[in-house]
């Protein structure tokens, strides 16, 4: 039975704290770069801060987590790609990245409409003594290829091994759960298989107040996100105004 | 690319893709190995040496373009119209006939190969019937 | 005649007139410290990685694609000429069939140079062919640009072989002439290659649809900038061999090709630069009122970022598309040879410049609701490693038309 794991994330309750950020970087062995500036570091996760550009008592501000959104239909990094460095799990619906395969070319980069993908611009180092606390689970990326966010793949197989230790064929849902979404404070993202109607995410991704990025692309992604402010959505659906920069990414670690 | 690589399966457009290909990547061997085949050919059959001939010829400047009987001194000049080709002369015996002299050069003077020369400029040259005509080179002449 | 003790006047052709040796290489070094350069900052990338350009993850393409798509559009004139002289039977054309297979050669064999400095993991190149994906423009793009520098090498190794030297090898001499009795089969492969990468090169923005500003419809899986590209590259080739003869001329002092031949070079360009502009204006049309809005973007946004606006799309349509195609096909303009030179670098100017929008811009322009219109300005390496490009393309013509009888039109020469 194939899942499709998805997030909804509640941007009501997101603080901007950016521990998803912190926890995904621990789990997924992404380098300590120092020379990065914002737009060459690597975050699979980045949040956001938005806006809805009024100034005084009727600005409203609220953090926006992006990260890949794990597209279903016609998926736009997967149908670039010129060696099949990344492809569509047919048993998650994970979209998974090979590194290994990754030649550097940067096209799925640019096809991607997140912007989820991040390149290796250098070679990965950590300050000394910091190695050590490594996650050996996961392989480090070597300089010249494209990463993004993986739904924490490595936990997923370690659900797998404790559920076949115990003889079980199906994981245990609370066993796998990705990094971003352990580590948030006020439980803002929700993870779970879409494709189970009983799945806690799936419902909550089902409601009136969830919404897609970008769902007008028809890549169909599994990223929702869920709020109860009128101006959160309209932003969301809405097209780039033109107008000097009213968003930042909050950037830790 | 090959079925044995995992999670591959033939799909319309694999088959499409991959025939272009090869079929590309077929004509240009078979270019090349047409062109080296040719070249083998012809240097077994020789055709490789009347080709390198006419080549090393057209590459002579066109005051060399002579006949060889010109060269040889039988004739003073002429055109021809085998193109200099003398493997496939039908006038060959015509010329051959012809006393060929050729001209030397000795101590700054030219001489003809048909005579014989003395230290004092003059020469003497034996005819068929056992005469001989005597005479002076180019630098008694001079005035 | 060379004063020098030092004389290479043996590599010459005979009865070839060409410049002594010392000016010769006087005119090749600053074009080898550019190369040198180049090379520096090639090895630099190479060795630190792409932290050395500025590029970033949102501007993941920089001006190396963007000159890579110029300068192979600007080489189309190689495989069109030869499509033209040898399919088409348009043997007034020929004098300009050497210099284009060098161009070609220099402009494909530089491009490829750039990309492999280009890609994060350059020994990772094999792979394109050991796991190709067939949906992807990009395998389209790699498999035909490869077999195409193979059917270039080939076709200019019978001009490698028509050196002075070269000829008196006898199995050189008769091996050139058969390759040569085959180069029309080489032509028509050419030919089919060049079409299709040209037009994948058009494919790779017109599939993406997290770019609405690339993204187009089009027939099955091609876009319509297929089919744009293909035009504009062929458009753009011939002019592009005119400009390079017309500064072979000029430097060399000498006329090399019948003034027939810019006309006629002149002409085609001129034609398939009308046809372009018709096609691109009615491609525009269908985006602005069709594709874009039902993809949710108001396209007239995409130009409200200054200086990237309306002014662009104008300067690349009606500038530097129809302006220079009049100027190419208008009979008294196009008798002229410095109109017939300013229309030839018009149209060049006009492929770039639309290299340029669909490369560069269509990263520009933010998707997400709360993104904005980004900058990028390359760093020294990037310019310097494309500057050694130039400098190659440079010293390989020089050497070829020194060495070479790029521009001899009787037979045994």
């Amino acid at each position: 039975m194939s899942a499709r794991y998805g997030m909804v994330i509640d941007l009501d309750r997101c603080t901007g704290c950016g521990s998803c950020m912190v926890a995904c970087a621990a789990e997924n062995n992404v380098p300590a770069l120092p020379q990065a500036t914002p737009r060459t570091g690597l975050t699979p996760v980045v949040v956001r801060r938005v806006s809805n550009k009024m100034e005084g008592s009727a600005r409203r501000e609220t953090f926006i987590p992006i990260m890949c959104a794990h597209c279903e239909h016609d998926t736009p990094c997967v149908k670039v790609c010129p060696q099949q460095a990344v492809e569509v799990d047919k048993e998650t619906g994970i979209v998974m990245q090979m590194p290994q395969r990754c030649l550097g070319c940067r096209y799925c980069m640019t096809a991607c409409p997140y912007h989820a993908r991040y390149f290796n611009w250098w070679d990965p180092s950590w300050p000394s003594g910091m190695e050590k606390s490594l996650n050996p689970g996961v392989a480090v990326r070597m300089r010249g290829v494209v990463e993004k966010c993986n739904m924490c793949h490595a936990r997923l197989h370690a659900a797998k091994e404790k559920a076949a230790g115990a003889g079980k064929r199906e994981i245990d849902p609370a066993d796998y759960v990705p990094a971003c979404v352990e580590a948030c404070p006020t439980g803002a993202i929700r993870f779970g298989n879409l494709a189970d109607a009983n799945d806690p995410a799936s419902k909550e991704a089902r409601t009136p107040e969830a919404f897609r990025l970008l769902a007008r692309l028809g890549t169909e992604p599994k990223l929702y996100y869920k709020s109860k402010e009128a101006w959160v959505r309209a932003l969301a659906e809405s097209n780039p105004a033109h107008s000097s920069g009213q968003s930042s990414e909050v950037q830790h670690g | 690319m090959f079925p044995g690589i995992d999670g591959f399966h033939w799909a319309f457009g694999h088959i499409l893709f991959l025939s272009l290909f090869f079929a590309v990547v077929v004509t240009i061997l078979a270019t090349v190995l047409s062109a080296l085949w040719h070249t083998a050919r012809d240097f077994r059959t020789h055709r490789a040496i009347a080709f390198c001939w006419k080549s090393d010829f057209s590459e002579l400047p066109v005051s060399d373009r002579r006949c060889r009987h010109e060269l040889a001194g039988r004739v003073m000049s002429r055109t021809c119209d085998n193109a200099f080709d003398c493997r496939h002369c039908g006038k060959y015996s015509q010329f051959a006939v012809l006393p060929a002299v050729g001209t030397v050069r000795s101590q700054g003077l030219d001489c003809s190969t048909d005579r014989y020369y003395h230290r004092g400029h003059t020469w003497v040259k034996p005819a068929r019937d056992g005469t001989v005509t005597v005479g002076l080179d180019e630098l008694a002449t001079r005035r | 005649m060379a004063s020098s003790v030092l004389t290479d006047s043996r590599w010459i052709a005979r009865g070839a007139e060409r410049t002594s040796l010392s000016r010769f290489l006087l005119w090749l070094s600053p074009w080898t410290v550019l190369l040198a350069i180049g090379i520096y900052a090639a090895g630099l990338c190479l060795l630190y990685g792409l932290n050395q350009t500025n590029m970033d993850n949102r501007f993941a393409f920089g001006l190396w694609i963007f000159l890579d798509l110029g300068i192979i559009a600007l080489g189309a004139g190689a495989f069109f000429t030869g499509f033209l002289v040898y399919i088409l039977k348009r043997v007034e054309l020929k004098p300009i069939l050497n210099t284009a297979v060098v161009v070609g050669f220099i402009c494909y064999s530089g491009a490829v140079a750039i990309l492999m400095i280009d890609v994060g993991q350059p020994l990772r190149a094999w792979f394109t062919f050991w796991h190709p994906n067939t949906h992807s423009m990009l395998t389209e793009v790699t498999f035909c640009i490869s077999c195409y520098l193979l059917v270039l090498s080939l076709e200019y190794i019978p001009i490698l072989l028509r050196n002075r030297q070269m000829r008196k090898l006898p199995s050189f001499l008769v091996f050139e002439r058969q390759l040569h009795k085959l180069v029309p089969v080489l032509a028509a492969v050419g030919t089919l290659l060049s079409f299709f990468h040209q037009g994948s090169l058009g494919g790779l923005y017109g599939v993406l649809r997290g770019r609405p500003f690339a993204f187009r419809a089009g027939i099955l899986i091609w876009p319509s900038t297929f089919f744009l590209f293909i035009l504009s590259a062929i458009a753009s080739g011939p002019s592009f061999l005119m400009l390079i003869t017309a500064t072979v001329e000029k430097v060399s002092g000498r006329r090399l090709v019948p003034p027939e031949v810019f006309r006629r070079l002149g002409f085609i360009s001129g034609v398939l630069l009308a046809i372009y502009v018709a096609a691109k204006s009615i491609d525009t049309l269908i985006w602005l009122n069709i594709t874009s809005p039902a993809e949710g973007f108001a396209p007239w946004q995409f130009y409200s970022y200054k200086p990237f606006g309306t002014p662009i799309l104008f300067a690349e349509i009606v500038l530097l598309g129809l302006v220079p195609a009049f100027l190419l096909t208008f009979r008294k303009t196009a008798s002229r040879r410095g109109w017939l030179l300013t229309g030839a670098t018009m149209a060049c100017a006009g492929i770039l410049l639309n290299r340029f929008v669909l490369t560069v811009q269509t990263l520009a322009l933010p998707t997400l609701p709360f993104d904005d219109f980004l900058e990028y300005t390359p760093s020294w390496q990037e310019v310097a490693s494309f500057g050694g490009v130039i400098a190659y393309g440079v010293i390989l013509y020089s050497l070829s038309f020194r060495y070479l009888p790029l521009f001899a039109t009787s037979k045994g020469d």
